[in-house]
């Protein structure tokens, strides 16, 4: 049982959203399933683990400041797309392509179901290397639409036997349509928020916030 | 190459190979292949001291990163550069040149808490069994 839950969290910067997400990661009990649909305070920037900020910097928009996730994979410019992230449970062995293949193929069937044809891509060869920018190029099992371009790319995160997944889709869709296509792979997801996990994201955002983590390389 | 019949191993898929007090640890050939390319290490500072489960390093893919954890307490005291600059290592050689940390263990003793090989297969054979997502 989850408990009391507050869904109510407003419209935050990338920092707070990347700390809440975290903060639900490491607070959820191992067999949630937490879906949150972000409300953004405007425009945002965010770039994977791994990433150079000096990189991620140069081709932001003038007054936006990027923001390091926690999770893999490259820049993603946050200007109208829907970002969503879901805390599920990584128990066993499971490969990444595993995962975004059963999280893309719900949201593919939910956009189907909506009137938005998409498709799951899959490559006849390997991609070389990796795309310094999420939408400029799709990697296996994202979801592109029917002029081929990329509309549903994510990142994930697995600490101990939790994934997060962080995920941006380039369709404007309702909020349900993303919970039906969660729900196809999943089961029904949740959508509250424990008291304390606001506020452990809050605690958290300072870091997010911080040259240390964002600059580190 | 290590010989993983004689290591020692996590839930978590890292390897630790002990000598005395002296660990080497990395992932093992399982875990590379289910994480596929590995394209970035951020390993330990050296000098720090983990506690044994401790997350301490963190190994990426394409588009996943995951937390690589200590599998028995103490001081790191080295990081495979090589791998650091070339992260396919990881994939190329699990047991070998793909090494991440070596630390000094403070209790050598937590080792025999880890599953030996001959468990750690069962445990992958009771993992495929349950299936995945």
């Amino acid at each position: 049982m989850l408990g009391p839950l507050l869904t109510a969290v407003g419209a935050l910067d990338a920092a707070g959203h990347m700390a809440l997400d975290e903060a639900v990661l490491l607070g959820s009990p191992p067999d949630a399933l937490i879906l949150r649909i972000y409300e953004w305070e405007g425009e945002a920037c965010t770039f994977g683990f791994s990433q150079t900020y000096a990189d991620v910097k140069a081709v932001c928009k003038k007054g936006i400041e990027p923001v390091r996730r926690a999770t893999g994979g490259g820049i993603v410019f946050h200007d109208g797309d829907v970002t969503f992230s879901l805390v599920f449970p990584w128990d066993r062995t499971c490969a990444p392509e595993t995962i975004y293949k059963n999280i893309h193929r719900g949201i593919h069937c939910a956009l189907k179901a909506h009137g938005t044809a998409s498709g799951l891509w899959s490559p006849r060869e390997k991609p070389e290397g990796v795309s310094a920018a999420c939408f400029s190029r799709s990697e296996k099992a994202d979801l592109v639409g029917v002029d081929g371009r990329k509309i549903l790319g994510g990142a994930l995160r697995k600490k101990w036997a939790k994934g997060l997944y962080q995920g941006s889709l380039r369709v404007q869709v309702p909020h349900e349509v993303i919970i039906d296509g969660i729900s196809y792979e999943f089961g029904r997801p949740s959508l509250g928020l424990r008291p304390e996990w606001l506020e452990e994201g809050r605690r958290l955002g300072a870091r997010y916030r911080s040259a240390q983590w964002n600059e580190r390389r | 190459m290590l010989d993983p019949k004689k290591l020692k191993y996590l839930k978590s898929h890292e390897w630790l190979d002990m000598n005395g007090d002296a660990g080497t640890v990395g992932i093992s050939d399982h875990a590379q292949k289910e994480i596929t390319d590995v394209v970035f290490i951020e390993p330990p500072k050296v000098g720090r001291q983990v506690k044994q489960g401790e997350a301490c390093c963190v190994v990426e893919s394409v588009k996943a990163a995951f937390d690589i954890y200590a599998p028995v307490s103490g001081e790191i005291v080295a990081v495979n550069a090589d791998a650091v600059k070339d992260p396919a290592l990881v994939n190329t050689e699990a047991f070998g040149k793909g090494w991440l940390f070596k630390l000094k263990a403070s209790s050598p003793g937590e080792a025999s808490k880890l599953m030996d090989h001959a468990a750690y297969e069962e445990f992958l054979k009771a993992e495929a069994a349950h299936g995945s997502h």
